[in-house]
């Protein structure tokens, strides 16, 4: 069965690609047959983290028909059972994916079939991006401590839910819900997020029920990335503990990785970094992280079909 | 997701109904410090006025809960609309210590049983028990047997030679398990038959031929 982790993070630089990068190398040392896609598409970085600075493949191959399979554009690394789709060299508009090229992108990830499939989701909120979110009940949001970094973490769950009660409803209805939403809700000091979620459960009962059942399915992590002395620790949990109470959402948090001048130097060598400096306190809360990755994956399925059956546009 | 005016102060401050002044005290302070301003953690996350609508309900929860009557009449408000159980309120009176020396303890029951000394020779006429006297093995039911035939029953036999009813009823039982070791059951098997047998060493051989042999 094959375990599909989206990761991603509202703020560009918090360390996805990296987190992706190590992650992908330590399952693939504990024999799990491993595949790292960049959908990072306008921004693909992974190539150049894991060390392939010309890969010969890539998605754009698929997205453009240059080949006819997904499967077709994998490519191996210098790490044993590690294997990669790159975004490199993609075609200059590839970030603006077509609804239709998109779904079909999707699909195709869903019937590889490898221990792991790692998805470098890039930064931001927009429908891409998100959508590539919604492949999976599984998801690692990677932040910093910084409230630029939080701040995008909090919007891109927004996003996240709200495109899920979009997608539930046909764009007509879904624009009067929302002019509803407004006036009734304007001077309540509730968000409108909540307001829109409580409107659908009024109006639409059983597909509120149904968009109910999709957040409770959804099992997100949080990883606090480059920690330094001063930051609280507690800060991951906290923020955990808001989205729980306030949206409803179920997430976890995973661990901190402390910060590291030497992550630089890995990047820069376009080496894997838990390799070159195994003994650093980041490399163990790495490997931390990834542990607590593999045994969530070892409790629960992973596959499922709402993406794809709930499309209404 | 609810919305935050239909969580009640213990939802809000997140603690039990059952909380103690000091957790209401702590949770306040934690609430500060995930809400308030300057903190990182909320930044963002409400509107100016959700937050300051967040602080506002957060202050009256606190002011309301860490005052006696207060309390207790937002309790009572809670109970009548079934939001939360009575059992589950904070109960202010301090558990009272148990003594050590119970003084209080009755007189009565501290008489020991007594065996009268004419089951001795009660056993010995009873044709019941010289049956069975007359087996050359003796299982525990046997033992149990002679003792129900005198009409003694197995608590005042523990009473008086002081052994746990329960090692008793193993020996009746041929539970031999259950006895801390060999040597304890010989001695329990003769204090419980020295209570209406003289002979109680022949008796104890033919029952232990059973484990020996």
């Amino acid at each position: 069965m094959t375990h599909i982790w989206p990761i991603g993070g509202g703020k560009g630089g918090s360390g996805k690609s990296f987190l992706v990068g190590s992650l992908g190398v330590w399952l693939a040392d504990q024999g799990k047959k491993t595949l790292m896609i960049d959908v990072d598409l306008g921004a693909a970085n992974l190539h150049t983290i894991i060390g392939i600075p010309y890969p010969k493949k890539n998605i754009s191959d698929f997205i453009n028909k240059k080949v006819k399979t997904l499967e077709d554009t994998v490519i191996e690394t210098s790490t044993a059972n590690l294997f990669l789709i790159s975004g490199a060299s993609n075609s200059l508009d590839v970030a603006n994916l077509l609804y239709a090229q998109k779904m079909k992108v999707l699909r195709a990830i869903k019937k590889l079939s490898y221990d792991f499939i790692l998805l470098d989701i890039g930064a931001g909120t927009s429908f891409n991006i998100i959508d590539f979110f919604m492949i999976s009940d599984f998801g690692i949001f990677v932040t910093t401590p910084e409230p630029t970094s939080i701040e995008n973490i909090y919007r891109l769950i927004r996003a996240v839910y709200f495109r899920k009660v979009k997608k539930m409803l046909p764009q007509r209805d879904f624009k009067k819900l929302v002019e509803t939403a407004l006036i009734r809700y304007e001077d309540s000091s509730i968000d409108y997020l909540s307001a829109l979620v409580l409107l659908m459960k009024k109006q639409y009962p059983k597909k509120g029920k149904a968009l109910e059942r999709s957040v409770q399915n959804m099992n997100v992590h949080l990883v606090l990335n480059q920690l330094r002395k001063k930051d609280n620790p507690r800060l991951g949990m906290l923020m955990c503990e808001i989205v729980n109470k306030y949206l409803g959402i179920k997430m976890e948090f995973s661990g901190n990785i402390s910060y590291d001048d030497r992550v630089h130097d890995a990047v820069c060598e376009k080496d894997s970094f838990i390799y070159r400096y195994p003994y650093t306190q980041a490399s163990l809360d790495i490997r931390n992280f990834c542990n607590n990755i593999l045994s969530i994956s070892n409790l629960k399925s992973n596959v499922r079909d709402d993406v794809l059956t709930e499309q209404q546009l | 997701m609810k919305l935050f005016e239909e969580h009640h102060y213990y939802e809000i401050l997140d603690i039990s109904p059952g909380a103690s002044p000091f957790e209401i005290r702590n949770a306040y302070k934690m609430a500060l410090q995930m809400y308030g301003d300057s903190s990182p953690v909320s930044y963002s996350f409400f509107s100016k006025d959700e937050r300051d609508k967040l602080l506002f309900m957060l202050e009256k929860a606190f002011l309301t809960l860490i005052n006696k009557e207060t309390r207790l009449e937002y309790d009572k408000k809670l109970v009548e609309r079934g939001i939360i159980d009575e059992e589950s309120l904070y109960c202010e009176d301090s558990k009272e210590p148990i003594p050590i020396i119970d003084l209080k303890r009755s007189k009565e029951s501290t008489s020991v049983a007594s065996i009268p000394k004419s089951l001795k020779s009660e056993a010995a006429s009873n044709p019941v028990i010289r049956e069975i006297l007359a087996q050359d093995v003796l299982t525990g039911d046997d033992l149990k047997k002679m003792r129900e035939a005198l009409g003694v029953s197995l608590e005042n036999i523990s009473e008086y030679t002081k052994i746990r009813i329960g090692f008793l009823n193993s020996i009746e039982e041929d539970q031999f398990d259950d006895l801390p070791s060999q040597f304890h059951l010989r001695s329990f098997l003769k204090s419980y038959l020295d209570c209406f047998h003289t002979d109680s060493e022949s008796i104890i051989d033919r029952y232990m031929k059973r484990i020996d042999g």
